[in-house]
């Protein structure tokens, strides 16, 4: 696995400085490849089976979205979109909040109305860059580890891994909005360790091509989250932060306790063996 | 007399020469693609002639993300000052067109650009900034256009709106000229 942890790990941080001089943009979907890079590198490639009603885990993470506005209700009432459009908007034109005007709020959250009809293309985008990680965590490194750690065991371990592995982008201010603030780091390993069993269950039940569409799914619908929320603080009131993270524990417990029947009917392998949707080669 | 006029297509070939570094992981990016699909899916020669409209299929979205905001643009905009008036005529980005001032009916301050940042919204790349636009720390805001190469920044009070012009160029001289 030693290669794998260098390739999957190692390129992200060569790609740090670029991405700092010349922002993250595009630089991060090429890091989305690096473990599936890495798998490569260790000379382990083995090929998913590519089924389209796998693709259906994609709206899977409606469910995350809906559990992490039911949460966040319970402490904070919703306020509306134009609150987090004009917080969102404001970070990317880099003016204060109240200065963004009316008029562009409106225009976008009649955009965000129209975003349904952008679901076909967002599913293919979004599922195939997912491909990329869930080719290494989900099919690689998650059955290597739930022959020692069991699925589960396996399945938080690999998302604090997964977590740490975005440390290059999120010091540049990807998803908490502050660059180089450290606490980004254990708080979306804390948010990959919650989602984790979700998407071995969804590995489990519709092989890889299914958890990078649920990965997918969970990048597409995750901004949804701002329609009602404001991201102030976002360490808190955030899709990646404490109110996401906790929006996981529904699908988590559910996915925990499947995994489990499924193991004890004998649906999977305790021992790990990959699922039957992939061949080795 | 000073004249700034750019075209949309000025605008897109100008900011591609500043976006070079940002569109250089595309090709990074399909390059590797290409490469982890032919591995995993054990495809001999993945760039083939029959390979190439899939290609273009996957091109075309990602320069319509990157350039759909310059389609939109006018196909000429710009300003022009002296000669006792000054001209405006941008019509992007909540900047008027076709408005032509007598330069006595307005108040004009010139700002050297190496005293102030500029705070926009609206249309910005690292070469020009179309909008409305604040400078910082002079907290002067209005309406209009900024170019990197901008020495000099006219800030234009006039009856009806306060216009922030800048160009390369462009200076205090030029409204004796």
């Amino acid at each position: 696995m030693i290669k794998f942890f260098l390739v999957a790990f190692g390129l992200p941080w060569l790609l740090f400085p670029v991405m700092y001089l010349w922002g993250v943009g595009l630089w991060a979907l090429v890091m989305m490849f690096t473990p599936a890079l890495g798998v490569i590198a260790q000379g382990e490639v083995y090929r998913p089976e590519l089924r389209l009603r796998d693709f259906a885990a994609f709206f899977y993470p409606l469910a995350w979205v809906a559990a992490s506005v039911a949460v966040t209700a319970l402490f904070v009432p919703p306020s509306g979109p134009e609150a987090g459009i004009r917080y969102l908007l404001a970070r990317v034109v880099n003016v204060p909040a109240e200065e963004v005007p009316r008029d562009v709020v409106d225009l976008i959250i009649t955009q965000n109305l129209l975003v349904p009809l952008l679901i076909p293309f967002a599913m293919l985008m979004n599922t195939f860059f997912a491909f990329g990680e869930e080719y290494g965590w989900r099919g690689y490194l998650t059955p290597k580890l739930a022959g020692r750690l069991g699925w589960v065991g396996a399945s938080f371990v690999v998302g604090a891994l997964w977590g740490l592995w975005h440390a290059p982008v999120l010091l540049l201010g990807h998803n908490f909005f502050e660059k180089f603030w450290w606490p980004s780091v254990p708080l979306f390993m804390l948010f990959c360790a919650a989602s984790s069993p979700a998407l071995t269950w969804v590995y489990l039940r519709h092989g890889v091509w299914g958890a990078a569409a649920f990965h997918g799914g969970v990048n597409a619908f995750a901004g949804t989250y701002f329609l009602l929320y404001p991201p102030e603080p976002p360490w808190l009131l955030n899709p990646a932060g404490v109110m996401g993270t906790a929006g996981w524990i529904p699908l988590t417990l559910y996915a925990i306790w499947d995994i489990r029947r499924m193991q004890n009917t004998g649906r999977i392998n305790a021992d790990a063996t990959p699922p039957t949707h992939h061949s080795s080669r | 007399m000073y004249e700034y006029w750019l075209s949309k297509w000025d605008i897109i070939i100008i900011d591609t020469q500043f976006l070079v570094p940002y569109l250089l992981p595309l090709p990074v990016l399909i390059f590797i693609l290409i490469y982890v699909v032919s591995r995993i899916y054990n495809i001999r020669k993945p760039l083939t002639r029959r390979s190439l409209p899939w290609l273009i299929i996957v091109f075309i979205p990602i320069l319509l993300v990157i350039y759909g905001s310059h389609l939109t643009a006018p196909e000429r905009m710009g300003f022009a000052v002296g000669g006792g008036r000054l001209v405006v005529d941008v019509g992007w980005w909540g900047v008027p067109s076709g408005k032509v001032y007598n330069l006595s009916d307005c108040s004009l301050e010139w700002i050297n650009a190496s005293t102030t940042r500029i705070r926009r919204l609206g249309y910005g790349t690292p070469y020009i900034q179309i909008g409305k636009i604040t400078l910082m720390p002079q907290e002067v805001e209005g309406y209009g256009m900024v170019t990197r190469d901008a020495e000099w920044i006219l800030v234009a009070r006039c009856p009806d709106a306060t216009y922030i012009l800048g160009g390369p160029g462009l200076n205090p001289r030029v409204i004796h000229d």
